[in-house]
């Protein structure tokens, strides 16, 4: 059969789902292509999103009106609010989620939206010189202008546990092949990476009484901007247990047997997500790890063990488990797993994730070396917002580090390539003031607006509370009170360490929920005009590209050595070359004027 | 659009004017109010200015954009050459909001707005960036000594401060991490603080001034002082200091050799002393020149002539073209303005005597001024909620200013430390 749309999704994960829906929400008649549809928008692994740097993104994506937050609120069990006592910069939300209704809701939206999925697996593509024409299925073909790519863990798949390597991508289903030789013919980079996930166990058989529980805290709390709208199901509690001295000695008398330790496995796993070998290995002075005991959904028994991820045999895992407290009669539902699967150098791409080769293929998620739900959604949008803007012939939109973790992820990605499987960290933004997970629908709404991908409700949403708080800040501004003798308005006062927030709350009477954040937007905005003027400053510098200058010998006015140390370090604009060691501001208006020489001779 | 810069159009010191430069795209209206100035009107207007503790008349002339050396909206004040009212002149115009111009950077303007053809800004960046390479030098050699290996130990130790700060923030919810109060952050800063306080006294800013060097000639009228001056000057380095579209401000001039900025002075006005008188007290002025100059240069144009009167002073014969034997240079140098026979020779000379070697507490004053800066920054209180994550920023800050002598900070060393350091993953 052949088909024909505006845009081609291939791949139902996050990534795959968030480009499907703001290609629709864009105007487009979308299809979305996946392995096997009643697994669109799987959790593959833990049953959880958000946390510290990955609410900011699943916030940003519902900013931008993507649907990853609103699922999350309909299938949040368990709220927190992480880093309480830190700071509104990286105070993050996490949610448990029932992973049930986590695809269930993302499914019915899809279908809601009427975004045709097919059950397919793409093995080619069709190109026209550099464009791509169509996607290629064994029985299909689908031509669209425009084409994102989500793969996933699924581009050459396999699957280890102990000596066992099976294919697939996910346990239980099946690789994708084929596009590896596509990619080839592109000269696209492919590289290996691996990740893993822990055995679920039945909570049928664990035995609760032994486990410490821990409760949520913030059931009134919502991962999107809409609220209550979505409202959470039950809330209910994880648990705490823990290894011991027995677990880490039956995983240490069996390190050989482990997929990763056996040499089966090539590709490099994420630092931040070791599996219970490596951190048995890697701190052995460690008495004890950690394991938190989230239910995987209300309705099922599955229980994931936060902590314990592994390649080790099926029967080693057996017996660890068993040596934990609370799980020693516990059945395993699953065994943990190594995945190990192909990725792109995503210094392929542009910052609009188009690849360099092809301007109309573009690539988000996993396939671009990344890790976690909120990195794939994140760049889902961004992908899916360049392709929708390709087919319409607009200009593209490119997310900046100033304003977005999504910025700071493209940017990272695509400027620096990955070593791992990358995931967001706050430290990554230099602008980590800036960018709260309370303000990201400040940050995002004129790139809203102007694509027009958000509803009306939303933007009501938005105006109302933008409203709220200018009406919070007339107010600071107008209240004044004496202050060791001198009058002060209470807007100076939110500067202040000798004030806290509670105590100005109560001198302005007021009690909106907007508060905290006018509050640290007074707070921060001396950091924050410090980094805009910073910003000012490098944008100027980023906007003058070197790329014309070959030999630095001929630049007159600089010295000998940073002549050669400019050669060698070949920066890409001013910018770049302002970090180098020794550049002075007089040697970067050096460099400016021989900037300007070279445009006077280029427009001759 | 460009902000407003300001910067002393004279030179630096006691003299009878000092002009100061501020130029922007728009002038911030709280210094035309202070000036009482219309801002599209050109012309001079005399105002009196209250500076700190002084009150000062001074010349301000306007220059609306774009007919302006800059292109942009100039305004020139003219006030009594001293320093300390220069000084508050500059600390008034940073009150609202200017700031002091980097190097070239009037130029660099003027070019910009097509004031300028890109050969004169290039020979005048050439030689701002000349000025700045002893300066280098100096930078470098203070990297390599002591004092640059303990600026890199307080860095190290920021940089481990930053990594424990970083950890309680992206993982605290990480059973491998320990976490640290905030009174244990703060006492750290304070020690911190403590070391980079001691550590800025005991070294001092190298004035850029101080690598300018002054060169005084000296000799009677007509033995061709001003005709050599010219002639060292060659036609490319002579822009340097003359500002196109101001010669008026321009009393020294300046020539770089190799770098160092070499300023010359003749010691005119001997001619008014009647008699036998001439030759005492132009040798008396010389010498006054001299003991604040770097090296004073003694013209002669007769051999029969000529003598070192003042101890140090470099001795030249100039106009040998006149002469109709050869002469030995010996303890002197023979040049001819006129034929250019001898200069180069002559530049040397000057350069080997002026060049100074660099002192080792010294600092170039830019990184000084970020030593400061990164020392104020470890002063933060241990208050409020955001403690955690504002020094982290602050700290980010503090390793961004000692860049220089540290190297360019890379967020990946905090991540590899923190994994490196604990257990992190769930
Ligand atoms: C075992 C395992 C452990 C993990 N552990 C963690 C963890 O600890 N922490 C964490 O943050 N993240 C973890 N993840 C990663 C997280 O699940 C992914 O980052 C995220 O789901 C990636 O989203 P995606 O949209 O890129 O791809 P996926 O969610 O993998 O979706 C890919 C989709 O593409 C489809 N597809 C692939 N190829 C084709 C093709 N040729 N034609 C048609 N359809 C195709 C598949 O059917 C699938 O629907 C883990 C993943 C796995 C599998």
């Amino acid at each position: 059969m052949k088909y024909i749309f505006d845009l081609i999704v291939i791949g139902g994960g996050h990534a795959g789902v968030e480009a499907a829906l703001v290609a629709k929400r864009s105007g487009l008649h979308v299809a979305l292509i996946t392995l096997d549809k009643t697994k669109t928008g799987r959790m593959s692994c833990n049953p959880a999103i958000g946390g510290i740097g990955k609410s900011h993104l699943a916030k940003e994506i519902d900013a931008l009106g993507g649907y990853m937050a609103e699922a999350t609120d309909l299938a949040g069990i368990q709220f927190r609010t992480l880093n309480k006592k830190k700071g509104p910069a990286v105070q993050a939300t996490r949610a448990q989620t029932d992973k049930n209704t986590y695809e269930k809701a993302i499914q019915k939206k899809l279908s809601k939206e009427e975004i045709e999925i097919f059950d397919d697996e793409i093995k080619d593509f069709g190109t026209n010189k550099a464009v791509i024409e169509k996607a290629i299925s064994k029985n299909n073909e689908y031509e669209a202008k425009a084409f994102v790519l989500t793969t996933g863990t699924f581009l050459n798949g396999t699957i280890l546990i102990g000596h066992t390597k099976q294919e697939g991508g996910r346990i239980d289903e099946k690789k994708a092949t084929g596009l590896e030789k596509f990619f080839e013919k592109q000269e696209l980079k492919l590289g290996r990476l691996k990740t893993g996930t822990p055995p679920r166990l039945s909570s049928q058989t664990i035995n609760y009484s032994l486990l410490e529980p821990q409760p949520g805290d913030e059931s009134e709390a919502y991962m999107s901007f809409l609220g209550p709208k979505n409202k959470h199901p039950r809330q209910t509690s994880c648990h705490i247990t823990q290894t011991n001295e027995n677990t880490h000695k039956i995983i240490e008398e069996n390190i050989k047997k482990s997929a990763m330790y056996s040499g089966l496995i090539s590709g490099v796993g994420p630092r931040y997500c070791p599996s219970i070998e490596d951190k048995i290995v890697r701190f052995s002075e460690k008495k004890h790890h950690q394991i938190f005991v989230e239910p995987e959904g209300l309705e099922t028994d599955w229980v994931y063990p936060n902590g314990v991820s592994t390649s080790l045999p099926k029967e080693v895992q057996e017996e660890y488990i068993r040596s934990i407290k609370g799980f020693e009669k516990a059945a395993i539902l699953q065994y943990g797993y190594a995945v190990e699967y192909d990725y792109i150098d995503p210094r392929n791409l542009h910052k609009t994730l188009a690849t360099k080769n092809n301007p109309n293929l573009f690539l988000a998620g996993q396939i671009n070396g990344t890790t976690g739900y909120e990195e794939a959604g994140a760049q889902g949008i961004v992908a899916g917002i360049n392709a929708s803007l390709y087919v319409k012939n607009e200009a593209p939109w490119t997310p900046q580090r100033q304003n977005s973790y999504m910025g700071v992820l493209v940017d990272d990605l695509t400027r620096l390539g990955v070593s791992e499987p990358y995931r967001m960290f706050t430290s990554r933004a230099e602008h980590r003031l800036l960018l709260r997970q309370d303000n990201a629908d400040e940050r995002m709404y004129q790139t809203a607006k102007k694509l027009n991908i958000i509803n009306k409700e939303r933007e009501d949403i938005f105006l109302t509370k933008q409203n709220e708080k200018e009406e919070i800040k007339k107010k600071l501004q107008e209240t004044k009170i004496m202050v060791s003798g001198v009058k002060k308005t209470t807007e100076e006062l939110c500067k202040r360490n000798d004030f806290t927030e509670e105590e100005i709350k109560k001198i302005t009477k007021q009690d909106g929920k907007n508060f905290t954040e006018v509050y640290f937007d007074i707070r921060y905005s001396g950091y924050i005009d410090k980094q805009q003027r910073e910003l000012e400053k490098m944008k100027n510098l980023e906007e003058h590209s070197l790329g014309l200058v070959f030999d630095y010998k001929e630049v007159i006015g600089l010295s000998g050595e940073l002549q050669e140390r400019l050669n060698i370090k070949k920066p890409k604009n001013l910018f770049e070359a302002s970090n180098i060691e020794g550049i002075t501001p007089a040697a970067l208006n050096v460099l400016s004027i021989h900037l300007k020489k070279i445009d006077a001779l280029r427009a001759v | 659009m460009s902000d407003c810069i300001f910067a002393l159009a004279t030179p630096v010191g006691r003299s009878a004017v000092a002009i100061v430069r501020v130029s922007g795209s728009v002038l911030p209206e709280k210094l035309v109010k202070a000036l009482s100035i219309k801002k599209e009107k050109r012309g001079v207007f005399i105002r009196r200015l209250s500076l700190g503790s002084f009150s000062d008349s001074c010349l301000v002339l306007n220059f609306p954009a774009p007919g302006s050396f800059t292109g942009e909206h100039l305004i020139e004040i003219h006030t009594h050459g001293s320093p300390a009212i220069v000084g508050e002149l500059f600390s008034f115009l940073e009150s609202l909001g200017l700031r002091e111009a980097d190097r070239g950077e009037f130029s660099k303007r003027a070019f910009l707005n097509e004031k300028m053809d890109l050969s004169s800004a290039e020979s005048i960046m050439s030689g701002v960036f000349a000025e700045s390479a002893e300066e280098l030098a100096a930078l470098e050699d203070f990297r390599s000594g002591s004092l640059g290996e303990k600026i890199r130990k307080l860095s190290k130790k920021i940089e481990s401060l930053l990594v424990e700060v970083e950890s309680q923030l992206d993982f605290s919810d990480e059973e491998g991490v320990v976490s640290v109060g905030a009174s244990g952050v703060s006492s750290e800063l304070s020690f911190l603080h403590g070391e980079a306080v001691s550590l800025i006294k005991s070294f001092s800013p190298l004035k850029k001034d101080s690598l300018k060097k002054r060169v005084v000639l000296s000799g009677e009228p007509n033995v061709g002082k001003s005709s050599l001056f010219n002639a060292l000057l060659d036609e490319r380095v002579a822009i340097v200091s003359q500002t196109p579209g101001t010669t008026r401000d321009i009393v020294r001039k300046a020539l770089f050799l190799s770098g160092v900025e070499v300023s010359f002075e003749d010691t005119a006005g001997v001619r008014d002393v009647g008699g036998s008188k001439i030759e005492a007290e132009g040798i008396k002025m010389a010498k006054e020149a001299a003991a604040s100059a770097s090296l004073c240069v003694e013209v002669f144009d007769d051999p029969l002539k000529m003598s070192r009167n003042i101890g140090s002073s470099l001795v030249v014969l100039n106009k040998i073209d006149l002469l109709n034997k050869a002469v030995s240079a010996d303890g002197f140098v023979a040049v001819s303005a006129k034929t250019g026979a001898g200069l180069q020779g002559l530049r040397n000379e000057i350069l080997k005597r002026v060049q100074s070697p660099v002192k080792e507490n010294l600092v170039s004053e830019r990184i000084y001024l970020r030593l400061e800066a990164a020392s104020s920054l470890l002063e933060q209180e241990s208050v409020g909620l955001d403690f955690f994550e504002t020094t982290a920023q602050n700290l980010r800050d503090c390793l961004k200013e000692l860049e220089g002598v540290y190297g360019v900070f890379d967020n990946e060393v905090v991540l590899d430390q923190i994994f490196n350091n604990f257990c992190i993953g769930k």
